[in-house]
């Protein structure tokens, strides 16, 4: 019988003798016994009723509320391909090889979550996006990523998370992908991915590994950290020692904005943080203790240029 | 190819209610068993149902408790993750007997809150199965749905739980009452 779950057992009264023996003998018994008597005697207090009241309040004021929620904007079939071909072709075509793509474009100054067809949880930050094939889920689980976006991945199996350039293998659970012009991140919070970038060698990554690949460096540069779900779950981007130009990247998807770097360096490093919603401090807490100017052009406030 | 419309769904009131009175009081015990935060873990309890309630049309009344065990989770991951964690329980004295012995009592209540303690720093995942079986007498199966692990995997933490309070109060020397 196995022993990592032995006292999970012993508690269901589901040991053998041989082993009820054993534990008594060896003393356990008795401290497992005054440890669960004494927990049997604690409570906590029942929800108040007035909490089950207030949730009817709550929910008659959203009733009244119009739907202001961001939901899935685009979805198109795909079964353009065979116009000049006979109609019995394409209808053929349409029923059996028409695939159905979802897409979900997550807005700047917004955080998203959606679940998947297969109760993966994926969130998006900024302008972000994701693409998979509904009809061919369940079989293949491959979703196509843009921005910056975090996915939770329910049920062992394959699954591939692919970007501009390059894929992420999950052989695990949990992991980050950033992924922009010139730079794309991976940090692996839990499991294990293995990340595939062309013309780079590959990285797995465990709990707490990432990996950047940025523009001109012939391998991805591997870093690790802390954390245990990216920071911008609280809203706030979080920079260890992070070449700016990713620092840059981060801005770029999570507002929507263009920046002009030409003119710095931007394999500086950077330590600090932003916020996901206010720009102008962000641009502040980034730039101006690098010593760096910055201008917004135009009255969009979408371009931004600096010295 | 679309599913017909549930009988009964999660957007009708009478069963929203339903829900609502028979699990807030687990789902505001999850949230504590992590956080230890009494009142956070209403706030983030109401919370929880709301997003259920504003998500009914996509959650089935068969998923309705899972998908709140797994909101509650991701509500209680954005707010304070890293708060040292103190759990505290009001304990319900079977018979009067300890008021007789001053001595009794008093070394009761220690073992009472070293076990709070230790409970406290058991590793959250660990602590929270722990609890939930004791506190809101889940049952491992139930547990397994809706935290969407394998049976096996709860006994696993159960035991691990268990061993590591085991192993504490032998430190402390403290069960012999």
């Amino acid at each position: 019988m196995d022993k990592d779950t032995l006292y999970a057992r012993w508690l269901n009264n589901e040991l053998s003798d041989s082993e009820i023996q054993e534990l008594k003998a060896s003393g356990d018994w008795d401290i497992l016994r005054a440890i669960v008597d004494e927990t049997d005697t604690w409570k906590l207090p029942e929800v108040s009723d007035q909490q089950i009241k207030s949730i009817r309040t709550r929910i008659d004021r959203l009733k009244n509320k119009r739907e202001t929620k961001v939901i899935p904007i685009n979805r198109w079939t795909w079964a353009y391909r065979a116009a000049s071909v006979a109609v019995i072709f394409s209808l053929v075509y349409w029923f059996f090889f028409r695939q159905d793509i979802f897409e979900y474009q997550n807005l700047e100054g917004n955080i998203a979550t959606i679940q998947l067809p297969d109760s993966t949880e994926v969130r998006l930050i900024g302008r972000s996006r994701i693409q998979y094939d509904k009809k061919n889920f369940a079989r293949a689980r491959k979703v196509k990523l843009n921005g910056q976006v975090h996915l939770a991945v329910r049920k062992k199996g394959e699954f591939v998370a692919s970007f501009d350039g390059g894929e992420v293998q999950v052989l695990g659970t949990q992991f980050e992908v950033m992924t922009g012009k010139t730079v794309s991140r991976v940090k692996c919070f839990e499991g294990r991915v293995k990340v595939l970038v062309e013309g780079k060698p590959e990285s797995i990554l465990n709990p707490g590994d990432g990996v950047r690949y940025l523009f001109n460096e012939t391998s991805g540069i591997p870093f690790t950290f802390e954390e245990e779900a990216p920071e911008w779950f609280g809203g706030e981007s979080i920079f260890n020692n992070a070449p700016l130009e990713e620092v840059i990247e981060a801005l770029q998807i999570q507002y929507h904005v263009d920046i002009d770097a030409t003119n710095i360096d931007v394999k500086r490093k950077y330590s600090g943080k932003f916020r996901y919603d206010d720009l102008p401090r962000s641009l502040e807490m980034v730039f101006s203790p690098m010593g760096i100017q910055y201008t917004i052009e135009g009255t969009t406030n979408k371009k931004i240029s600096l010295q | 190819m679309d599913q017909p419309l549930p009988i009964a769904s999660v957007c009708e009131e009478s069963v929203f209610g339903k829900i609502h009175r028979d699990f807030s009081t687990r789902i505001r015990n999850f949230i504590y068993y992590k956080s230890g935060d009494l009142e956070l873990s209403n706030d983030l309890c109401q919370e929880s149902f709301v997003k259920l309630w504003e998500h009914c049309k996509s959650v089935a009344m068969e998923k309705a408790k899972s998908y709140l065990y797994t909101v509650a989770n991701r509500l209680f991951i954005d707010s304070v993750r890293h708060k040292k964690v103190q759990l505290n329980f009001a304990a319900q004295r079977l018979t009067e007997i300890d008021s007789e012995d001053p001595d009794y009592k008093l070394r009761h209540d220690e073992f009472k809150e070293e076990l709070e303690r230790a409970i406290s720093d058991l590793p959250e995942n660990q602590r929270e199965v722990f609890l939930m079986n004791r506190i809101d007498k889940m049952t491992y199966e139930e547990m397994a749905a809706v935290l969407e692990l394998s049976v096996k995997a709860v006994e696993k933490r159960m035991h691990l739980a268990l061993a590591n309070l085991k192993n504490k109060v032998q430190e402390l020397k403290i069960h012999k009452i």
